[in-house]
């Protein structure tokens, strides 16, 4: 099976494998216990936290384990959202879109690239200025991979609201494209191990230097009391040892890949149109329209014919839904699909994802 | 010869036997659930109410491993069957939703799917059976669905499988269970899918359903009801009245929000259909066939015309029938082999076509 849809979940390194292996080989232990065992694997859940910080160039008391992206995008908005309105863009994963939404927040339209348009976007926080708690804005997004003005958006933010906590969802982001979070001022960042070559179930909630939120988690006060619960200190390493290991992959290899896909589906397909072609995006995306073709169609096609990519997003039957991306860039959503490449995508499944995509594409054309 | 099949599982236990047939056959088979109705998650929350039938499905399907994917129509199915269903409430008929969907959705969709796929053939767990070329009621008379079938698009049928439609409902469950599927001991599934609740409470989220009287056959107000729209012709339990006797309703209508009601069964010797559906040349002089005009109702003999150059079945019976409800499905049977079908019409619809038939309300 060719797999191109490494931004659902992309193939475990080998490096975070070990560094897994290794902790659970420790032995059953409490990393929040009193003895030897317990010590060793605080050890290794406290070696993986300063890892990432360093990787990240934070902290290490700033980085808190969380179980995924969710979790962090829902503590960082429920948070922020206790300090004032929430401002979140209109193409946020449903991790913050849901949330904010259900505490009445407001959106930030973006324009035909999906990306927050940073004079409109000022004028916006100036009239809100008194009532914001938390702005959210994705790094990349998860659908079409276009990335943010975070660094503008930062310092519009640190103009007229430097009180508010800045929030990014930089799951799809993380370790493809730069993230500064203290030159962007960035006050949480959401991360995700199974984006970047960990298992699932393991991410982090990255935090502002000073930044205190209100726990989601409220128990036994692990994470120096930012979340509770039995910290996974096997997974943090495996999560550790990705990020590393993905910080210092060849990204402009892949990137020649994406765009070889690109440029080829373009040639063959009539009428192929790349959503957030003009905007700058990170390398492993690429999401396409065609029309004439039924995109959930498309999907099952390309999977008969061993070929495993996405479109839009999935229900939790399973069924594949309408791109509520596409609709906020105004994009018409025609046989949206979704191809994304990660680290073990070679040339010849470019090849090979082509020419079924391009048979899948004349067959359902009739 | 082994074919490509499109298999609809629905997470009941007769569509899981059906694909396992078709698997051991040597059949190349793929599943497809269909997503008929719920609420996507991009709307927020993700209310999905298919997820339990769908995992049900999907674990089928690996047990027997052949590929499985989920389709989305709820805006296909919201367009062709549920609003048609509601708008038909509002005119006091009664639509069956299934037969409307089996009609405008599932086996379009299945075949134009098919097709997509380059797979040949589409089958489904329906009790029914396709005997050259022809439906037929399934083997078992208690399960027997070729009533809800008896309105698919004449031209779908050679395209179509029932696996199912020559066992008794316990032979299939004995078969799930030697395959060891999860669906095996599944209850059946009594409602139309999107009504889960039942019809009332539905339409209550639909329709403003208001308080109105309830008239016998001598013009007294004998009751309250809960709103015009949530009754059927014949219907006799649920009316909530306290006569000392049973009643039965002989009207419904909505625009003055009435029901009547009298003693006796509503009956007629005659009714008319729109929407036809032949199997076959329609038949132009009245044939003898059995007709049944509800999805458990009592096929009862009578015979049948189609009206040349209309969409119009005319339906006439020796002795007097229980009237039945205006948009129901009236199926004619000649032995079990089903020859067509037409959506019952209102018995006050003044067509002129009427004139020759006998009074269609003699109770009233």
């Amino acid at each position: 099976m060719i797999y191109l849809d490494h931004a659902a979940s992309t193939a475990l390194r080998p490096e975070a494998r070990a560094a897994r292996d290794d902790v659970l080989a420790l032995g059953p232990a409490n990393p929040t216990g009193a003895h030897a065992r317990a010590q060793a694997v605080r050890a290794a859940l406290e070696d993986a936290r300063e890892s990432l910080a360093c990787d990240l160039g934070v902290a290490p008391g700033r980085v808190v384990f969380t179980s995924g992206g969710t979790e962090s995008d829902n503590w960082a908005v429920r948070a922020g959202a206790e300090r004032g309105t929430v401002l979140y863009s209109a193409v946020e994963h449903p991790a913050v879109a849901v949330p904010a939404e259900a505490t009445g927040g407001t959106v930030i339209p973006v324009d035909t690239e999906g990306r927050v348009d940073v004079t409109a976007f000022e004028g916006l926080v100036v009239d809100h200025r008194d009532r914001i708690g938390c702005v959210s804005v994705m790094a990349a997004n998860n659908e079409t991979g276009v990335l943010q003005p975070l660094a503008e958006i930062g310092e519009v933010l640190g103009t007229h609201c430097p009180g508010c906590i800045f929030h990014s969802d930089a799951v799809q982001a993380f370790t493809k494209a730069v993230l500064d979070v203290d030159a962007w001022g960035l006050g949480a960042v959401s991360l995700s191990g199974h984006k970047i070559g960990a298992p699932v179930g393991i991410g982090a909630l990255v935090l502002g230097e000073g930044v205190e939120l209100t726990p989601l988690l409220v128990g036994g006060g692990q994470e120096r009391g930012h979340r509770a619960g039995t910290p996974d200190a096997a997974g943090a390493a495996a999560f550790a040892a990705a990020a590393h290991a993905a910080l210092t992959d060849d990204w402009e290899r892949v990137r020649g890949l994406r765009d070889e896909l690109e440029a080829s589906l373009g040639a063959e397909v009539e009428g192929l149109v790349v959503h957030g072609q003009d905007a700058p995006r990170v390398p492993t995306h690429l999401h396409v329209g065609i029309p004439g073709v039924a995109a959930d169609m498309a999907v099952i096609a390309c999977d008969m014919a061993g070929l495993a990519v996405s479109s839009g997003s999935s229900c939790s039957s399973g069924a594949q839904e309408a791109s509520a991306t596409l609709a906020a860039m105004g994009a018409a959503g025609d046989g949206a699909l979704r191809f994304s490449l990660g680290w073990t995508t070679t040339s010849e499944d470019i090849a090979a994802a082509l020419d079924i995509t391009v048979d899948v594409v004349r067959r359902l054309r009739g | 010869m082994a074919e490509s099949v499109l298999v609809a599982l629905s997470g009941g236990v007769d569509s899981s036997v059906a694909a396992a047939l078709l698997v051991e056959a040597g059949h190349e088979v793929v599943g497809v659930t269909m997503k008929l109705h719920g609420s996507p998650v991009s709307a927020g929350g993700g209310g999905c109410c298919t997820v339990d039938d769908a995992d049900d499905a999907r674990v089928v399907a690996a047990r027997l491993g052949i590929p499985y994917y989920v389709i989305d129509l709820t805006a296909v199915f919201e367009r062709s069957v549920v609003e048609p269903y509601v708008d038909a409430h509002r005119e006091g008929l009664t639509p069956n939703p299934c037969v409307e969907c089996n009609r405008h959705v599932k086996f379009d969709e299945l075949v134009a799917r098919a097709d997509m796929l380059g797979i040949d053939r589409v089958a489904t767990g329906h009790h029914a059976r396709l005997v050259d070329g022809r439906l037929v009621r399934g083997a078992d008379a208690n399960k027997d669905q070729s009533y809800v079938l008896a309105c698919v698009d004449p031209v779908l049928l050679p395209r179509l499988a029932f696996p199912v439609g020559d066992m008794s409902k316990h032979a299939v469950r004995e078969v799930a269970t030697a395959l060891g599927l999860r669906t095996a001991s599944k209850a059946e599934s009594m409602e139309a899918c999107f009504l889960p609740e039942g019809r009332a409470p539905f339409l209550a989220t639909r329709i403003d359903l208001e308080d109105g009287d309830v008239i016998d056959a001598a013009g007294h107000v004998v009751g309250l009801h809960g709103g015009a729209a949530r009754y059927t012709i014949g219907q006799r339990r649920g009316l909530g009245l306290a006569l000392g006797r049973p009643v039965y309703v002989h009207a419904v209508d909505v625009p003055t929000n009435t029901v009547r009601v009298a003693p006796d069964p509503p009956t007629c010797r005659g009714f008319a259909g729109t929407l036809t559906v032949w199997y076959g040349e329609a038949p132009t002089a009245w044939v003898d066939v059995t007709v049944q005009t509800s999805a458990h109702g009592r096929p009862t003999a009578a015979r049948v015309r189609h009206v040349p150059g209309e969409d119009r079945a005319e339906i006439t019976c020796s002795a007097p029938v229980p009237s039945p409800a205006p948009g129901q499905l009236a199926v004619f049977y000649a032995g079990d082999t089903v020859l067509g079908s037409a959506v019952v019409t209102a018995p006050d619809s003044d067509d002129p076509a009427r004139r020759d038939l006998p009074d269609p309300r003699p109770n009233r």
